[in-house]
């Protein structure tokens, strides 16, 4: 059966469609890092949003917006802004899931409507994402820089990659695993 | 070449190039367009839209190919050439008016202009390359001599053209002749570039024994001589260096590194194909690393491409321009040829994968070495700049150095052709990697050579500032008169004081108006106005840098400008410009005060409030700040403090030589002065500052200094005064400077600033090499002497103030108002200002002098007390008042100031507050396609 799949990999990979929908992905992904790159607090308030709500909810404290600087927490003395946002994790996301659905997905107006959802899941997933990195830099980051004695941005920077990457692998495996499964479903 | 014909290369040579171009363009475009014309927006808006349908027609047309399986078609290369070649041109004919002369040169990019050729010619290059593919036909034995020689019919067709034609050439109209000279310019250089990359393609590719067997004979030159006498050429070398060692023609690449990987690269490609697999592949890494090298002098070259044939027409060597272009050429081939033959006897993926990591080596390092640059500085900065006088510093000098010498490289700016001390691209990223896309001010990099090294470069001596010869003595007060009124809910008078200035010189020359204003204690600028023809104009109050580079700007282009900000201690400038010959003008200043004062402006003085009116004592005390009037100092206590010795001895890299003769000078003044000595200190004083008590070990400690770095008197002072403020006890410090040559002290021109923290006495001491005790001033100059016989005068007394339950200051015993820190260090809550007020205006004085004294507060503290200023309207030393004739000045300094004012104090957030950002996005995307690669290798493996 193993044997079977990766032919059809073979083949929608090859597949000349795939190329206009990797182009799409690829062209989705700059129009969306350019936009990012000029976007403001404003522009980002879907992001910025909920991630404070969450971390409010989950700290029990409280934030003021401002649109200059973001979410400021007084009690935590901490800002959420544009760079917190989580913008790249969604793209990095979206780029990577909407690959992986093209490799297993033949159908163009599937493959289109895919791309739509991973967009939607891809946002969900970052905000999730976010507020555990947020919340784990707010809980270990200080720790973790008194115990080995170093610079915090380090550490936070190192807390990030982490966790960003962490669950990014564990999305790919898992998506992998749920897209092969329904491939096989629907081959058997 | 038949791989260069696949589409997906447009997505390299064309979709790439042309979003980078766009998005720079877009960041450049968001800072300038509020200054653009309506004409310049639409022309920015129509060459926006041309390349962006352009880019978009080209991505469709690759996707289109992709799709059907198809190669580039020789059509596309005819295509691209007749659309882009014209956007060129007629970018280059209106790049005057999409980026008009009244847009200050600061705000844009050094490189817009080359924008668009830069990112282009990659399309256009492809182009040549694909015509050549097209037009050279594999079953065709083509002789690589006729191409070099139509090639060089080119040039030498042009120079006949010149010398011949040229003379005996009618105009037919200015536009005419100019666009056909245009024309056959373009279409020469094309027809030359055509043959000569045919030239090189056939002379890589042939496989002829011939060339095979004499391949070092065209290598060697190509790979080796061309690039090495390019660089020589360029840096002036082979002209005899009429250039200035630290620029070139095209950009600055005289670091030896240059010539180093031009040799390496050079040599890589030289060596012959190897049979052996492992040298082979280590030959493919070699050449990898290498061709980021390869690459960099290929983009650099690549928009002057079209110029060659000119420089070889003129300038014989203008060849050497093409070096770049065949060695890439070559590069490339070579890279083509070991990935054929290593993909035998190992993967793809990891021959793909290492040619990119190699490609990576040189800007790694390279970001490595600028970061490390970075941090060097920095750590510089924050010693100079904001220390923290309790803090040990440990500055790596040599690595200072080398960095001060990269940053100076960098900003070397020359305006002949393109020479420049920058190296393209490799300045732009040192900039905004280094220094945060700002510059390092040429006076801030002679400090820190002074300090740090000992002596400023010669190449900037022209630091000095330039005496400008701002007052004119004909231009004076000719009526002056003032207003007060008392506010008695706050206790404090408002006083207006309005001047007529009268230009009386017989000269037709704009003059201009400039005093100093010694403002008493407590007295502060509330509002500034100026007479524009007839129209008064208020003045606005503005960070004072920025309101400073506005006056000097706009003194410039003679406009009307006004300005008044802080000098030293009280002392404020105030200036007006221009004045015709006989042009009366009038001005104002308006004045908080608690008391009634008497205020001097040059020879006139006007009375502030009236004494009569007002008769009760003005003290005053808020939560941070106590004013103590004259009033209140007259029933304080006179005492006299203990006075000891502080030495500040020279311990620069050249005070090596006198110690002897200094530590004989201390121990001379200890045995004269044995009460003065008990407490005494020591700073041995060179780029770093180390203070000790005059104990027994001093003499040894002295001698096993560093002695590095220059003569850095003025942090010593300052420390000295931040802890004797600090300990406000019963004893003061007598300074005495030990030093051969206290001239080449790095001294302030007046610490008035730090009055609060030498109340006894204005003065200091230098036993200077004869052993001659001089009294310098501390507020006026102090590397002059005002005395060359002096004896320490030790008889001073102070008042002391007691406040708080046991706290305790000192004040000068005078019969003028003082001004007391209840707190080191505090903060400034925004319900606490409030707009015209005395009371806030007390509080940001303390807000101030806290800052001198904790300066490593000081850049938390700089925004806030820039806030508070605005939001009060009270000048303070870091704003100033600014009167403006031209309307969009003013409205980019009223932007300015509302962008600082927009946030809530309390919830503002400033440099300090620790943001929740995302880890970077390039090391999150490099590490998951690691993972993905691992994964599915792995995948592909298992079903192998």
């Amino acid at each position: 059966m193993k044997s079977v799949e990766i032919e059809i990999k073979k083949d929608n990979m090859k597949s000349p469609s795939n190329l206009v929908f990797y182009a799409v992905i690829i062209s989705v992904f700059l129009l969306l890092k350019v936009g990012y790159s000029v976007a403001e607090n404003d522009d980002l308030i879907f992001l910025l949003k909920p991630i404070t709500e969450f971390i409010e909810l989950s700290t029990g404290t409280n934030s003021v917006y401002n649109t200059n600087s973001g979410f400021y927490f007084e009690q935590l003395d901490v800002l959420i802004d544009k760079s917190c946002s989580g913008g790249n994790f969604l793209l990095l996301c979206f780029a990577m899931l909407s690959f992986l659905a093209l490799k297993h997905i033949s159908k163009p107006y599937q493959k289109l409507i895919a791309i739509v959802v991973v967009l939607f899941i891809s946002y969900l997933v970052a905000i999730g994402v976010n507020v555990s990195r947020i919340y784990v830099s707010l809980i270990l980051e200080s720790e973790i820089t008194q115990f080995l004695n170093t610079d915090n941005l380090l550490v936070h920077e190192a807390i990030g990659v982490t966790t960003n990457l962490s669950f990014l692998i564990l999305i790919y495996i898992l998506f992998d695993k749920l897209i092969q499964t329904y491939s096989y479903a629907k081959l058997t | 070449m038949q791989n260069l014909r696949n589409p997906r290369w447009l997505f390299i040579i064309n979709t790439l190039p042309i979003l980078v171009m766009f998005t720079l363009y877009i960041s450049e475009y968001s800072i300038i367009k509020t200054l653009l014309s309506e004409e310049s927006i639409q022309l920015w808006t129509n060459f926006g839209l041309t390349i962006g349908s352009l880019g978009v027609l080209n991505l469709a047309y690759a996707i289109y190919l992709i799709s059907t399986k198809r190669k580039i078609s020789v059509v596309y290369g005819i295509a691209a050439l007749l659309c882009y070649i014209p956007f060129i041109y007629v970018y280059v004919n209106y790049l005057d008016d999409i980026i008009p002369f009244n847009i200050p040169r600061w705000m844009i990019s050094d490189d817009i202009s080359i924008y668009a050729g830069t990112f282009l010619m990659p399309t256009l290059a492809y182009s040549l390359f694909i015509l050549v593919s097209h037009f050279t036909a594999k079953s065709k034995d083509y002789k690589v001599w006729k191409n070099f020689a139509i090639a060089a019919v080119v040039p030498i067709s042009w120079y006949l053209f010149y010398l011949v034609l040229i003379p005996l050439w009618r105009p037919l109209g200015y536009n005419f002749s100019d666009h056909i000279v245009v024309i056959f310019t373009i279409l020469g250089t094309l027809i030359f570039l055509f043959f000569l990359i045919r030239g090189i393609y056939l002379l890589a590719t042939k496989k002829s024994e011939l060339f095979k067997k004499y391949e070092l004979a065209w290598k060697i030159p190509i790979c080796i001589l061309f690039p090495i006498m390019g660089l020589a050429a360029n840096n002036g070398f082979l002209f005899g260096s009429t250039l200035n060692n630290s620029s070139g023609i095209f950009g600055n690449f005289n670091n030896h590194w240059f010539f180093i990987l031009a040799i390496l690269n050079g040599a890589l490609l030289c060596i012959p194909d190897l049979e052996n697999k492992l040298l082979r592949l280590v030959l493919f890494i070699g050449k990898s690393i290498t061709f980021s090298f390869t690459f960099y002098f290929f983009i650099v070259f690549l928009p002057f491409l079209p110029l060659s044939i000119i420089a070889i027409i003129f300038v014989g060597v203008g060849f050497l321009m093409l070096a770049p272009l065949a060695l890439f050429i070559v590069h490339i081939k070579a890279l083509s040829q070991d990935f054929a033959y290593l993909k035998s006897a190992f993967s793809k993926t990891m021959i793909r994968a290492i040619s990119i990591l190699g490609f990576l080596v040189i800007p790694i390092v390279l970001t490595l070495s600028y970061k490390a640059d970075k941090t060097v500085l920095e750590e510089a900065l924050a010693y100079i700049y904001t220390p923290d006088y309790n803090k040990e510093y440990d500055i790596d000098t040599e690595s200072l150095q080398g960095t001060l010498d990269i940053i100076k490289q960098h900003k070397d700016k020359n305006n002949f052709f393109l020479e420049s001390g920058q190296s393209p691209y490799l300045s732009t990223y040192f900039k905004w990697l280094v220094l945060d896309n700002l510059t390092l001010s040429d006076s801030k990099i002679a400090n820190i050579e002074k300090i740090f090294i000992g002596e400023v470069s010669l190449n900037y001596n022209h630091f000095n500032q330039r005496a400008e010869n701002i007052r004119n003595s004909d231009v004076s007060i000719t009526d002056i008169s003032s207003k007060s009124t008392y506010d008695e809910s706050q206790k404090t008078w408002t006083s207006w004081i309005d001047l007529e200035i009268t230009n009386v010189s017989d000269n037709s020359w704009f003059s201009e108006y400039a005093t100093t204003i010694k403002l008493p204690e407590g007295c502060y600028i509330n509002d500034y106005y100026l007479y524009v023809g007839d129209r008064k104009e208020m003045g606005i109050l503005a960070e004072k840098k920025s309101a400073m580079w506005v006056f000097s700007q706009i003194r410039n282009e003679n406009r009307d400008p006004g300005i008044l900000y802080y000098l030293k201690g009280n002392k404020v400038a105030f200036r007006v410009f221009p004045f015709a010959q006989n042009e009366v003008r009038k001005t104002g200043i308006q004045i908080i005060h608690r008391e009634p004062v008497q205020l001097e402006i040059d020879d006139c003085t006007v009375q502030l409030g009236n004494v009569k009116e007002v008769n009760q004592n003005q003290g005053f005390e808020n939560e941070n700040v106590i004013y103590v009037s004259a009033k209140d100092k007259e029933k304080l206590t006179k005492v006299k403090r203990k006075p000891y010795f502080h030495f500040m001895v020279d311990a620069s890299s050249s005070g090596k030589n006198s110690i002897s003769k200094q530590v004989k000078q201390i121990n001379s003044l200890i045995a004269d002065y044995p009460a003065l000595s008990e407490k005494a200190l020591i700073s041995f004083t060179g780029g770093e500052v180390i203070t000790q008590s005059l104990n027994d070990t001093w003499q040894k400690n002295y001698t096993s200094q560093k002695f590095k770095g220059g003569f850095f008197l003025d942090r010593a002072l300052k420390k000295s005064f931040a802890e004797n403020h600090q300990k406000a006890d019963d004893s003061y410090p007598v300074i005495v400077v030990i030093a051969k040559n206290i001239e080449k002290a790095i001294l302030d021109t007046d610490y008035s600033d730090f009055k609060i923290a030498f109340p006894e006495s204005n003065n200091f001491y230098h036993l200077n090499i004869t052993g001659q005790l001089e009294t310098h001033s501390l507020i006026s100059n102090p590397t002059k002497n005002v005395n060359t016989t002096a004896s320490f005068n030790l008889d001073k007394t102070v008042l002391k103030f007691e406040y708080d339950e046991g706290s305790v200051a000192h004040l000068p015993d005078n019969d003028k108002a003082s001004i007391v820190l209840k707190k080191m260090i505090f903060d400034v809550e925004s319900d606490d200002i409030k707009k015209d007020n005395w009371s806030t205006a007390l509080t940001l004085h303390g807000q101030w002098q806290s800052q001198l004294l904790h300066p490593e507060k000081d850049k938390k503290e700089w925004l806030s007390l820039v806030k508070n200023s605005f939001a009060s309207n009270i000048m303070t030393p870091v704003t100033s008042y600014l009167v403006v004739e031209n309307e969009a000045q003013k409205a980019i300094l009223k932007k300015k100031q509302a962008q600082i004012l927009a946030g809530n104090k309390s919830l503002d957030a400033d440099e300090d507050t620790p943001r929740m950002s995302e880890p970077g996005f390039y090391i999150l995307i490099f590490l998951l396609l690691i993972f993905i690669w691992f994964r599915e290798r792995k995948r592909f493996k298992i079903h192998m």
